[in-house]
């Protein structure tokens, strides 16, 4: 619920912010984006109103039953009109963020982005790939190497010498 | 004209050359299919920078082909895992599991492949005779239906988005939104752009594509890296079905395949709603409901023939109005866009050729799926074990590298990893992304129609409700949006609980 309000009030923030840079643009090149800022920021709230009177309702729902199950949502109702049962069961909805995988993996690829332009390519994706393996205990380090080689002259062989494409593949100072 | 552009069309697709990458495009399919967590739109955005040193036709047959064999790949993982490689082989495991269980994976994706195979060259056939149609009544259409076309367009998509109809909705206005970063294509202004020379041009489409569609994905699978990776069920029967097996389940594929082809049609729905679909209606059309979710082929070969006629009918709006009806052809028709062919009406006259090129690559993709499905159905088992781990840097790297080679710019990369970063985000919170990508190809289409009806109604807004046609898309468009929100729900909803009182008590007292 929390997620789906910070990105609405996220949304009206763009809109807002899109709104008054349009309103300097010339009427043609303001008209669209002015229009789409105030649908975003009507379906934003529209989202928010949605989020917080489902909220209620499961509220309500808990304080009378609490042993009962939790009630489907408007969602849900629609879905079952079309969706055999089975797939109900299959639907959990959105899953969890594993923060301390997540997080990690995250920050190791905003590195391998950063250091490109001045490790090189060549250097920097098989350390990406090896230290990914074997830090999640994939696989064991020599593996993990031999793979993170491997997978490096394939990504080489494709982009770089069948494409011709100008990335940095050296350390920066080598040139 | 039209004629020669089959010919021309048919001609290119059987050129050496595009065979071979049409090959190419169906060993990946089946591949990227068979492994758990891989959408097919996910393999045609991470290919896409491939194409661009190819002829678009060529690139065309690879992508196509592999949206193809990504559909039947899914059933892979569906049958011998019981976990889909891609969504749209969902209803696939409830009886193709049951079947490996008790020894008969090879049959189950025997009937998979065939069942595949007829919805493959069904949706086709559709795609060849309904697309050319619908094209030249288009080429009847001006601005002002094309903006009313856009909108119904992006309606559509964004309420019959999975989960919440709001969201989806949401999901589409803010594509719509980043589409209008760059300059104006009516009076050359520099919008949002910060001053940031690399968003002169807007937002690259491909760029979000693969941010979107590749970055999630992979953080997804680095999250259940250290979780247990299932182990696959073993093929020991024969993978070919029998004659008579084939011909008794042939009347269930083509009505599935049928069901395939309409459900594509309608912009915002997929191969997954399609499998449902008819999965139920061969339930439905069974003697014997009761070995349906037990192992019963019927169940197996129901959802394969759907979810591969989807493709064709999601092709018939992305090619005849220029409208993507799915997140994956909205990523071929970003094959077409990175090549100079603008989406629309003139993608069948002016570009006939290319796009009557991608139509036959639909039909004939069948061909290499059918004789690399029976070679690549046993080798599928060592795909399944690649780690998960391994597939995430994997992903991450293609999409590095791939995102790189549009603009041969740091700045599309990390712009990528903003999309892909957005995309996470968007999933964990259940706000479908497919919207957002459908509203970044639209966007430009629907600023440029707006701009040329309010010329030609003098700057009166009136114009857009003088046209019929676009009076009622205009009006279905919002018949959509108005059925999404709460309000019309708690109305409604109101009305037909009141109404459903009677019944619920004489329920109550049955029990």
């Amino acid at each position: 619920m929390y997620s789906s309000i910070i990105i609405s009030v996220a949304s009206i923030g763009l809109a807002v912010l899109f709104y008054s840079q349009a309103s300097a643009y010339p009427l043609a090149a303001s008209r669209l984006p002015m229009l789409l800022a105030w649908a975003v920021g009507g379906l934003a709230t529209l989202v928010i109103v949605e989020e917080l009177f489902k909220a209620r309702r499961r509220n309500k729902i808990a304080q009378a039953a609490p042993e009962a199950a939790p009630a489907p949502d408007d969602n849900a109702v629609l879905d079952s009109a079309m969706i055999p049962p089975i797939l109900e069961a299959e639907d959990e909805g959105p899953k969890p963020i594993v923060w301390s995988a997540a997080l990690p993996f995250a920050a190791g690829i905003i590195a391998y982005v950063t250091l490109i332009p001045y490790v090189g390519y060549l250097l920097v994706t098989p350390v990406f790939i090896a230290l990914g393996l074997a830090i999640s205990g994939t696989l064991r380090w020599v593996p993990a190497i031999l793979v993170a080689l491997g997978m490096t002259a394939l990504v080489w062989v494709v982009f770089i010498w069948a494409l011709y494409m100008p990335i940095q593949l050296v350390p920066a100072f080598f040139e | 004209m039209e004629t020669s552009f089959i010919a021309i069309g048919f001609a290119n697709a059987l050129t050496p050359t595009n065979l071979m990458f049409m090959t190419l495009g169906t060993a990946l399919g089946l591949m990227v299919g068979a492994l758990p967590g891989l959408s097919a739109t996910m393999a045609l955005a991470l290919l896409l920078p491939l194409t661009f040193s190819l002829p678009p036709e060529t690139g065309l047959c690879m992508l196509a082909s592999l949206y193809l064999a990504a559909m039947y790949g899914g059933s892979i993982a569906a049958i011998l895992l019981r976990t889909p490689g891609t969504p749209a082989a969902a209803a696939t495991l409830l009886d193709g599991f049951p079947m490996a269980s008790r020894g008969e994976a090879g049959r189950a994706l025997g009937i998979s492949l065939t069942s595949s195979l007829v919805g493959g060259i069904i949706s086709g056939i559709a795609l060849l005779t309904i697309a050319p149609f619908l094209g030249k009544l288009v080429l009847l259409f001006g601005p002002v239906e094309l903006f009313a076309i856009a909108v119904l367009g992006i309606t559509m998509i964004g309420t019959l988005a999975k989960g919440s109809p709001m969201k989806g909705l949401l999901a589409g206005a803010l594509g719509l939104l980043l589409a209008m970063v760059g300059m104006d294509p009516t009076t050359g202004t520099a919008r949002f752009t910060a001053g940031n020379i690399n968003l002169f041009s807007g937002v690259p489409f491909t760029v979000a594509l693969i941010g979107l569609f590749s970055i999630p994905q992979a953080i997804a699978l680095a999250e259940q890296a250290r979780g247990k990776q299932p182990r696959p069920a073993q093929i020991s029967d024969r993978v070919i079905p029998r004659l008579p097996e084939f011909l008794r389940l042939l009347p269930n594929s083509m009505r599935s395949a049928v069901i395939g082809v309409v459900t594509g049609l309608i912009p915002g729905t997929g191969g997954d709603t399609a499998s449902w679909f008819a999965y139920n209606e061969a339930k439905r059309f069974a003697k014997d409901k009761s070995r349906f979710g037990k192992g019963d082929p019927a169940g197996v070969a129901a959802p394969e023939a759907a979810n591969n006629a989807v493709v064709g009918g999601a092709l018939v709006p992305t090619i005849a109005l220029g409208i993507p009806g799915s997140s994956a052809t909205a990523v071929l028709l970003g094959g077409l866009m990175v090549h100079g062919i603008l989406p629309g009406p003139t993608l069948l006259t002016d570009y006939g050729d290319v796009t009557y090129t991608l139509i036959w690559a639909i039909l004939l993709a069948n061909i290499p799926l059918f004789l690399l499905g029976l070679l690549f159905t046993r080798f599928s088992v060592i795909v399944m074990r690649v780690p998960r781990m391994a597939v995430a840097v994997a992903i991450v790297v293609m999409s590095i590298v791939g995102s790189f080679a549009i603009n041969n710019n740091l700045f599309d990369v990390w712009l990528m990893l903003g999309f892909g970063l957005l995309g996470y985000i968007f999933e964990r919170a259940g706000i479908p992304t497919a919207p957002m990508v459908i509203g970044l190809v639209l966007g430009m289409l629907l600023d440029v129609s707006l701009n040329q009806s309010l010329l030609i109604g003098r700057g009166n807004w009136g114009i857009f409700l003088e046209s019929k046609i676009s009076l009622v898309l205009l009006a279905i468009a919002a018949l959509s949006i108005l059925q999404a929100t709460p309000f019309f729900r708690l109305v409604f909803g109101r009305f037909g609980r009141r109404k459903a009182v009677p019944q619920a008590g004489t329920m109550a007292g049955d029990s």
